[in-house]
């Protein structure tokens, strides 16, 4: 009897045009967003690849220099106050190319040399504004945006169209069992869009660049597509639900649409409206004058240190200063500048940091909310991996203008091998273990709303009369 | 019998409780938007304002220097807030507020304040312009799906043709009701949002409000009419409202934003170290092949032929004043060549996004409404253009001090407060409302365009009406 209602069920879904298109269209929007993603990122990727391999030329000619004694590529200062740059580098994530994110507005990648942090920490990238403004096309658009719309005109009749074609009044007359010929009914529409959703998700793998990636990576995958398997259960469970209101066609539509504009557009809005004001940033405005105010104080007091230098060595009147001294000088002001400037930057980290905290709690408010940040995520795109750049560039740089602050101070010349002895920077990736720790509270949540509402309409579809 | 079709239609709208509550919804969505960017504006604005004037201060105070090394002290530019961004950010979060003004360099505007938003923003902020190209849209297409396949599916259709009135007049009475009762709805809004604008910024942005909401109001008028004529056309209340939900979610959501990405695919902007490269490269050997050096040597020469000297130290100027106006000189032709390039590729992905607006009106609309604000991408543009050429100005106000008030190599020489005011200031006036309108030939035409095919569909709808009412 079952057996025979489900296949029957088919036969009638592969009747509905709508259906087949949505499911179709579907499957193409996340193949080309995909493929969207994967040249946003491979672009990235080779942008990297080129500042690290001119950083490794620049460094390899400067070691030849200070090997033949070139004074320039042994003098301290002048190499890492204005020569040689190291770049760090955000390693791309194996699932980046499914969500985008933030990784086309936040900087994935710094220039760090001895001056100081402040110097690069302004890093953005060339982008068209009005490109980010309209935002990513992307896998994880099309699942949290469009694939509840799917969800909408596969379900928004389910009892209704059944009702008012009078199928409800034979089948009740006939003796069937009415709840559970609902409910096969929107099971075979979430199973079949449940195939359609993973068949995409795994051709986006594939054309993604997470089909070459290792074990851990498809772990990622697979939580990943629960997610937006959860996110699409959710859409069902509220369609029955809207189904045993006993509303008509049309009015279910515009219930679900209003749900959707609520959960998917208007609630992240307001979420972040929420965040960006209860925590402000510091302003940027205010931040470039005190940059000017510290700017002109150290340039006052290098002033005084040349004027000093010349009275101290009246034979060199007229000439440039000695390169050492110059530079000593140089990253005088640069400390100087740094140390005014590092405690407002931590302003805007501190903010940031707090306005994530409140978007932590409030995403519990909106499914969609929910979905979007899991997704990130894991793919490594919600700006947790920037923060940690920024955090282990702030590090490695503190170790770089050491290196040559040490060397410039002892008035130690660079010998080709302190070319090799440079620090390296080494992203601090956090581990499968902890990505998933820090997911499985929102994922919990997701999974008990869309849980929850479907015992709670499954429920109402036993209960009340949908005739 | 228009305005009798008209009144009934209306009279239906304000009684429907889900009506009243979608307007409702509106105004108070309105409000928060309205509350939010009125109070950020505020701030924005006041302290923009501030920080132009004690950069200027600063400047003016900086004592006695050297030209060249204030020069390399710099200015800055900070755009200004403009006060129908309130209304329509725009791009503007996605745009630096500062520019660095100094020596021998064009800088990029710093400051994004999308960088110090959540990663939320990224579903889109909410705006009053959000509000009035998306959700009063959704909302028209509610109050309007079922206002002719209603009629058709109850019977009542066939009657009313029978009973004298013509397709014309029942299609115009209903638009007319549903629009009135629209505009009622939205009304109290749209008052709040001009005492708002009047008592940030008095009447001087009037009439681009104005403007800014009669395009809008065509807009909606134009969103409505397609809603009666899939109502009309198609087979039942439940497919029309299917077909307008699909278009509204396809055209205000998913053609944009695969527009934007297409256009980055198809004309891919340089990265940051490529396009610093390319200008280094361009600095270092001349546009013209002719090396900076070479250049300054000719020059050189004709100044110790002009002097009849043959040592820098004899002639009456500072040479190295020229050297500065040299170097300036080429570097603004380099900079001009590759910002030019960028910005090049910059409008191709915004015509891939103009193009596009052919699916989805929204994007036309979106268009004009940032460039009747001045949040437009072009306004951005202006500003930071206007900021170059304040910055050339300066550095040759400087050089030329350097050049005819000392001698080669004097490094002492200082300059005072006299030339730092003498140099003046940077003040960005956002331009007339004309000359935006004027910019804006590509959404206004396609904006045209969709409200002639729907007027021409609407005509043809009413032709048919008849054969659709059985």
């Amino acid at each position: 009897m079952m057996r025979g209602m489900l296949t029957e069920e088919f036969r009638l879904l592969r009747r509905e045009g709508v259906a087949l298109w949505a499911m179709l269209a579907l499957v193409v929007l996340v193949v080309l967003a995909a493929l969207n993603g994967r040249a946003l990122m491979s672009l990235e990727t080779t942008v990297g690849k080129a500042a690290v391999a001119e950083a490794m030329e620049t460094r390899a000619a400067l070691s030849q220099q200070a090997a033949r004694g070139v004074a320039s590529a042994r003098e301290p200062g002048a190499v890492g106050y204005s020569v040689l740059a190291a770049p760090v580098l955000l390693p791309s994530a194996p699932l980046s190319a499914l969500a985008i994110g933030q990784t086309d507005l936040l900087p994935g990648r710094y220039l760090v040399t001895a001056r100081g942090a402040h110097s690069f920490l302004g890093f953005s990238a060339i982008d068209n504004p009005l490109r980010l403004a309209l935002g990513n096309f992307d896998v994880a658009f099309v699942m949290v945006w469009l694939l509840p719309l799917v969800v909408i005109a596969l379900t928004f009749n389910l009892v209704s169209g059944e009702r008012e074609r009078g199928v409800l009044a034979i089948a009740a007359a006939s003796g069937s069992d009415l709840p559970s010929f609902i409910a096969i009914k929107c099971a075979v529409r979430a199973l079949t869009l449940l195939a359609a959703v993973w068949a995409a998700l795994f051709l986006a793998a594939s054309v993604g660049g997470a089909a070459a990636a290792s074990g851990p990576d498809w772990v990622l995958w697979l939580v990943w597509g629960v997610t937006a398997t959860i996110y699409g259960a959710f859409w069902f469970a509220l369609a029955v639900w809207v189904n045993t209101r006993g509303l008509a066609s049309d009015i279910n539509a515009s219930v679900m649409t209003g749900a959707w504009l609520l959960f998917v557009v208007l609630a992240p809005a307001l979420t972040n409206l929420a965040a960006t004001t209860v925590f402000a940033a510091p302003s940027r405005v205010a931040l470039t004058t005190e940059l000017r105010e510290a700017t002109e104080a150290a340039d006052k007091r290098a002033a005084g240190d040349r004027d000093k230098y010349f009275f101290d060595h009246p034979d060199m009147r007229g000439q440039d200063m000695d390169m050492t001294a110059y530079y000593r000088s140089v990253a005088r002001s640069e400390r100087e500048i740094s140390d005014a400037m590092l405690p407002l930057l931590a302003g805007f980290d501190t903010q940031a940091l707090r306005q994530q905290q409140l978007v932590g709690r409030l995403q519990y408010l909106s499914p969609g909310t929910l979905t979007y940040q899991v997704l990130t995520s894991l793919a490594g795109s919600d700006g947790a991996r920037h923060r940690q750049l920024r955090q282990d560039a702030l590090q490695f740089h503190a170790r770089w203008r050491d290196f040559f602050d040490s060397r410039l101070n002892a008035s130690m010349l660079l010998t080709a091998d302190d070319y090799q002895r440079m620090p390296k920077f080494v992203f601090r990736e956090p581990s499968l273990s902890v990505v998933l720790q820090r997911n499985l509270a929102p994922l919990a949540a997701l999974t008990l709303l869309a849980g929850g509402l479907l015992v709670w309409a499954l429920r109402a579809l036993r209960r009340t009369s949908i005739i | 019998m228009i305005w009798t079709v008209a009144l009934k239609e209306l009279r239906a709208a304000l009684r429907d409780g889900r009506v009243l509550a979608g307007g409702a919804a509106l105004f108070l969505l309105g409000i928060v938007a309205l509350l939010s960017a009125g109070a950020r504006y505020q701030t924005l604005s006041g302290e923009r304002t501030a920080a132009q004037a004690v950069v200027a201060q600063q400047w003016r105070e900086q004592g006695e220097k050297n030209p060249h090394s204030a020069a390399h002290y710099g200015l800055y530019a900070f755009r200004p807030a403009l006060p129908l961004a309130f209304f329509d950010p725009g791009v503007s979060s996605y745009e630096g507020v500062s520019i660095w003004l100094e020596a021998h360099k064009r800088n990029f505007a710093t400051g994004r304040p999308a960088d110090d938003m959540t990663p939320l923003l990224r579903f889109g902020e909410l705006s009053l312009a959000f509000v009035f190209q998306a959700l009063v849209p959704l909302g028209l297409i509610l109050m309007a799906y079922a206002g002719i396949s209603n009629e058709r599916e109850s019977g009542t259709l066939r009657q009313l043709l029978a009973s004298g009135i013509t397709p014309g007049q029942l299609f115009t009475g209903k638009f007319l009701g549903l629009a009135l009762a629209a505009k009622i709805l939205l009304a109290p809004l749209l008052l709040l949002c001009a005492v708002a604008l009047i008592w940030s910024s008095g009447l001087a942005w009037l009439p681009s409000a104005l403007v800014l909401g009669l395009v809008h109001g065509i807009y909606g008028a134009l969103i409505l009419l397609l809603a009666l004529v899939v109502s009309a056309r198609a087979r039942s209340s439940q497919a029309s409202l299917l077909i307008l939900l699909a278009f509204w979610a396809v055209s205000s959501f998913v053609v944009p934003r695969i527009a934007a990405d297409l256009g980055r695919v198809l004309h891919p902007t340089p990265n940051v170290q490529e396009f610093l490269r390319a200008i280094d490269s361009d600095l270092a050997s001349g546009l013209d092949g002719v090396p900076p050096a070479a250049k300054i040597a000719q020059r050189r020469d004709a100044l110790f032929k002009v002097y009849k000297v043959t040592r820098e130290e004899d002639l009456p100027i500072n040479f190295q004043g020229v050297v500065f106006g040299i170097q300036d000189e080429i570097g603004n032709a380099v900079y001009d060549k590759h910002f030019g390039s960028l910005g090049n590729a910059i409008d191709a992905q915004v015509g891939v996004v103009a193009a596009a607006s052919i699916l989805s009106p929204r994007l036309a609309l979106g268009a004009l409404s940032q460039e009747i604000a001045g949040t437009s991408i072009d306004h951005q543009r202006q500003f930071a253009w206007g900021a170059e050429q304040y910055r050339r100005k300066l550095m040759e106000v400087l050089n030329r001090d350097i050049t005819f008030n000392s001698r080669s190599g004097q490094n002492n020489y200082r300059a005072g407060p006299e030339l730092w005011r003498k140099s003046g200031e940077y003040r960005f006036v956002a331009e007339p409302l004309r000359g935006s309108l004027l910019r804006s030939g590509g959404p206004i035409t396609v904006l045209v365009l969709w409200c002639l095919a729907m007027l021409f569909a609407a005509v043809l709808t009413c032709r048919r009406l008849q054969a659709l009412a059985s």
